[in-house]
């Protein structure tokens, strides 16, 4: 480091940083500004909010957005709260690190393989449908019927629950040990060691599970694509699905304006939490 | 040693005895075959340019252009339209030499993901037109993509619409412009069986077009009392071809989901399927078989319906095919889909991209193709003149669907005569010429044989009056009749196969195997249709 400081000037570290600023310029900055760009425009000429306008009324994009956030609503809790559950249960258990790397499989185990797994309970001629069939059930369509969300969601869990579960149990290590004994002899009853030591300490982690959790939600795509095919069922049409079709119909408008909208939304979202966040750790503090 | 000298005398012999055999011969057939090669020049003459070893020939009274290109005109097709079009290409050429153009050709997608790919291909090229009827354009932003035509064709450097069926071209407007122009369409056209028709109530003469609403009703009173026939509605029917009209390109709507297309899909699935398209199909079934490129030979033709016939020209079918009966199949009358309109299919589809910097040399490229629409993918691909396929797509230019016509007769009347004639002269003049007949005088044969040759040269003017006078009467009544069959067509139907594949079919094939009810199919395809081709 030394002889890195002699060589180079503290003001000219920036020129470490230039690859990786170029990289990001020609690969994020760049496009975001042309994408910005295609959802201002029409042929050429500035249209300003009116591709926004036509966007937000397409009926297709309201139903991608409305089955977007029902799969978040949905699928974004249920793996937090079940990551926070299998949390708090690992911490009283000696085999935790076996439950651990047991919940981390599904999420290094590439995605085809997991996908197949789930094919061969849900598919047509499945596992479910025959035994469906053995007990004299009719068998069910999963994957073109309404089942077809609750399946996707099911993924998504099985898929994040052990990146969450990691993050929970980080957390849990971080809350000092001695706070819960003093809470103990200050005859606090379990919910108020839970309200006033466990949230508390675990608010950092919780937003970062929540913000990991909804970002890993928009990458669905790549399950619901390989589970449910390249058109699956109206109730699992997401926005990636909307965007998809603008590009393979080459409508750079609407691609542009809805990926501008997502960023916007993305971004509003992060705000929002961050901001919630530090209001509920400065009250709880 | 002896046996070899017999062996090579024996050779020497018989290569004596050809060379005889062989010269003789060509005396006798000098004659005839002056005579065939004399017509085989006329023909030539008047047909040869079509043909490509002709075209490749004459490319070399056009050199190449030497200065430095004005223009370079960048074409992205499909192979099978690049293929076609280089005579277009070529002629275009000659015209404007200081053009340079250049064609990038793209296999046909097969699947909406290759289509994206080309799509992602198109948008990265600096092409100038796009010839796009291979793919699923009703998919396409065509707005931001491609410029309107109607502002060209309308503009300065326009093209009067009145020479062109104009109708062709409003119908293959979407959002409100003109995105592409073809060079010839065709429809569908079927042939009804006359009998079924009456016991239906019907009499084939009082209609011009037909619905599928109509037609589900023939046939289900005609299978009420045909109990033991199986009995088919046309050649192809498909019962993903009930979903061509669902889905409306000018007005962005679907309506997969009604009671109309619930009661021919539940009737349509109903329906013997034992149809085969190979060319041969098994004995002792109802089969349409389709051998070479138009003839319809059916093995039971009572039991079909309606008869596939792409074209309208069915006085020149019977010509053609007499397998066809006129006295059970009635003309051709066009059929309406569910939205009420009469479809065309497009054949060679110019669109103009509005990332084009040569707009105004695609423009002239496009007017000067269609300016000189000719079927030639026929005359290239299987060498023979394109009218001798009545079913191939008609020209939109006015004066250039009068030559496909004419052209059509011409080697209907004509050409098939001609034909016939040359093979009756080489049968029945040859046993005639003198080195025929060694027995006779030769003096004596030589004066018989050219008296004969006389008569023939007489018979032949006479049976040339009496063709011509046959095909041009014929040629009035055709034409007469099918200009306003072609000033019907209204939209363009898509019937794009990766929509039916990726869409139709999988909720189809579940309905049909009996894993899915009619409701939910019908919903499904509604629903993909309303996402994936509109969303």
């Amino acid at each position: 480091m030394s002889t890195l400081k002699k060589y180079l000037p503290r003001n000219r570290i920036w020129l470490f940083l230039l690859p990786s600023f170029i990289g990001m310029l020609i690969f994020f900055f760049i496009p975001a500004f042309v994408s910005l760009y295609h959802s201002l425009t029409f042929g050429g000429s500035f249209v300003w909010l009116r591709n926004f306008q036509n966007t937000l009324e397409n009926f297709v994009f309201r139903l991608a957005v409305n089955n977007t956030m029902l799969f978040i609503a949905l699928s974004v809790p249920l793996n937090m709260i079940i990551a926070f559950l299998l949390a708090a249960l690992l911490e009283g258990l000696k085999q935790k690190k076996f439950f651990l790397v047991l919940f981390m499989l599904p999420l290094v185990i590439p995605s085809g393989s997991v996908v197949f797994f789930w094919q061969s309970l849900f598919a047509d001629n499945g596992y479910i449908n025959r035994i469906l069939l053995l007990n004299g059930y009719d068998t069910v369509l999963w994957f073109a019927s309404d089942w077809a969300l609750p399946i996707a969601i099911l993924v998504f869990i099985f898929k994040n629950i052990g990146f969450s579960l990691v993050l929970f149990v980080t957390g849990y290590q971080f809350i000092p040990k001695e706070y819960y004994e003093i809470a103990r002899i200050d005859g606090a009853s379990s919910f108020q060691i839970f309200r006033t030591v466990t949230a508390v300490y675990m608010m950092p982690t919780t937003f970062l599970v929540f913000m990991m959790s909804i970002i890993n939600s928009f990458r669905i795509f790549r399950e619901i694509y390989l589970l449910l095919g390249r058109y699956p069922n109206r109730s699992v049409f997401m926005l990636q699905h909307f965007m998809n079709n603008q590009f393979a119909a080459a409508n750079m408008q609407t691609l542009s304006t809805t990926a501008t909208l997502l960023s916007f939304a993305i971004m509003l979202l992060a705000i929002v939490c961050y901001t919630l966040q530090r209001r509920l750790t400065d009250s709880y503090s | 040693m002896r046996t070899v000298i017999i062996i090579l005398s024996a050779v020497c012999i018989a290569l004596l005895l050809i060379g005889c055999r062989t010269q003789t011969g060509s005396d006798i057939f000098d004659a005839v075959l002056d005579e065939i090669d004399h017509q085989a020049d006329i023909i030539d003459d008047e047909w040869g340019w079509l043909w490509p070893d002709r075209a490749e020939s004459e490319e070399e009274d056009y050199p190449e252009f030497e200065g430095e290109f004005e223009h370079t005109l960048r074409i992205f097709a499909s192979q099978w339209e690049s293929y076609q079009f280089n005579e277009i290409i070529s002629l275009f050429r000659r015209e404007h030499p200081e053009v340079n153009i250049q064609v990038e050709t793209f296999s046909s997608p097969r699947t909406t993901s290759e289509e994206v790919a080309l799509i992602t291909q198109l948008l990265s090229g600096s092409y100038d037109i796009f010839m796009l009827s291979t793919i699923s354009s009703e998919k396409l932003d065509v707005n931001s993509l491609f410029v309107d035509l109607n502002q060209l064709i309308d503009g300065s450097n326009g093209i009067n619409r009145e020479d062109y069926f104009d109708n062709v071209f409003r119908g293959m407007e979407a959002n409100g412009i003109l995105y592409s122009v073809p060079l010839s369409v065709t429809f569908e056209a079927p042939l009804p069986n006359i009998a079924y028709f009456r016991s239906a109530g019907i009499n084939v003469n009082d209609l011009d077009t037909i619905s599928w609403e109509q037609l589900l009703n023939i046939h289900q009173i005609v299978a009420a009392r045909n109990p033991e026939h199986e009995l088919f509605i046309i050649r192809n029917f498909n019962v993903l071809n009930v979903f061509d009209g669902v889905y409306d390109v000018a007005t962005r709507r679907v309506d997969a989901n009604t009671t109309e297309i619930r009661d021919l899909v539940v009737a349509a699935s109903s329906i013997p399927t034992n149809i085969e398209f190979t060319p041969n199909g098994p004995q002792g079934h109802v089969v349409v078989t389709v051998s070479g490129m138009m003839d319809f030979l059916l093995e039971q033709r009572d039991n079909v319906l309606l008869l596939e016939n792409h074209g309208f020209f069915l006085e020149l079918y019977m010509m053609r095919d007499r397998n066809i009966s006129n006295m059970i199949y009635g003309t051709p009358i066009l059929q309406r889909n569910f939205n009420n309109r009469i479809e065309f299919h497009t054949s060679t589809v110019f669109s103009i991209l509005q990332q084009s910097s040569n707009q105004d040399v695609a423009w002239d490229f496009v007017r000067f193709a269609l300016e000189n629409t000719l079927p030639l993918h026929v005359a290239n691909e299987y060498h023979y003149p394109p009218s001798l396929y009545p079913d191939i797509f008609q020209p939109v230019n006015r004066e250039r669907f009068r030559n496909s016509i004419f052209e059509l007769l011409e080697s209907i009347i004509i050409w098939d005569a001609n034909a016939a004639w040359d093979s009756g002269l080489f049968n029945d003049l040859l046993p005639l010429h003198p080195s025929m007949n060694p027995w006779l005088d030769p003096e004596e044969a030589k004066e018989e044989y050219e008296e004969a040759l006389l008569i023939w040269d007489e018979a032949w003017l006479e049976f040339q009056d009496v063709l011509q006078t046959l095909r041009d009467g014929m040629f009035e009544r055709v034409y007469l009749q099918t200009v306003p069959v072609m000033e019907l067509l209204d939209v363009e139907n898509k019937r794009s196969f990766t929509v039916r594949n990726d869409f139709i079919y999988p909720d189809i094939y579940l309905y049909v195997t009996g894993r899915q009810s009619i409701d939910i199919t019908l919903a499904n395809i509604q629903n993909r249709l309303e996402l994936y081709v509109w969303g």
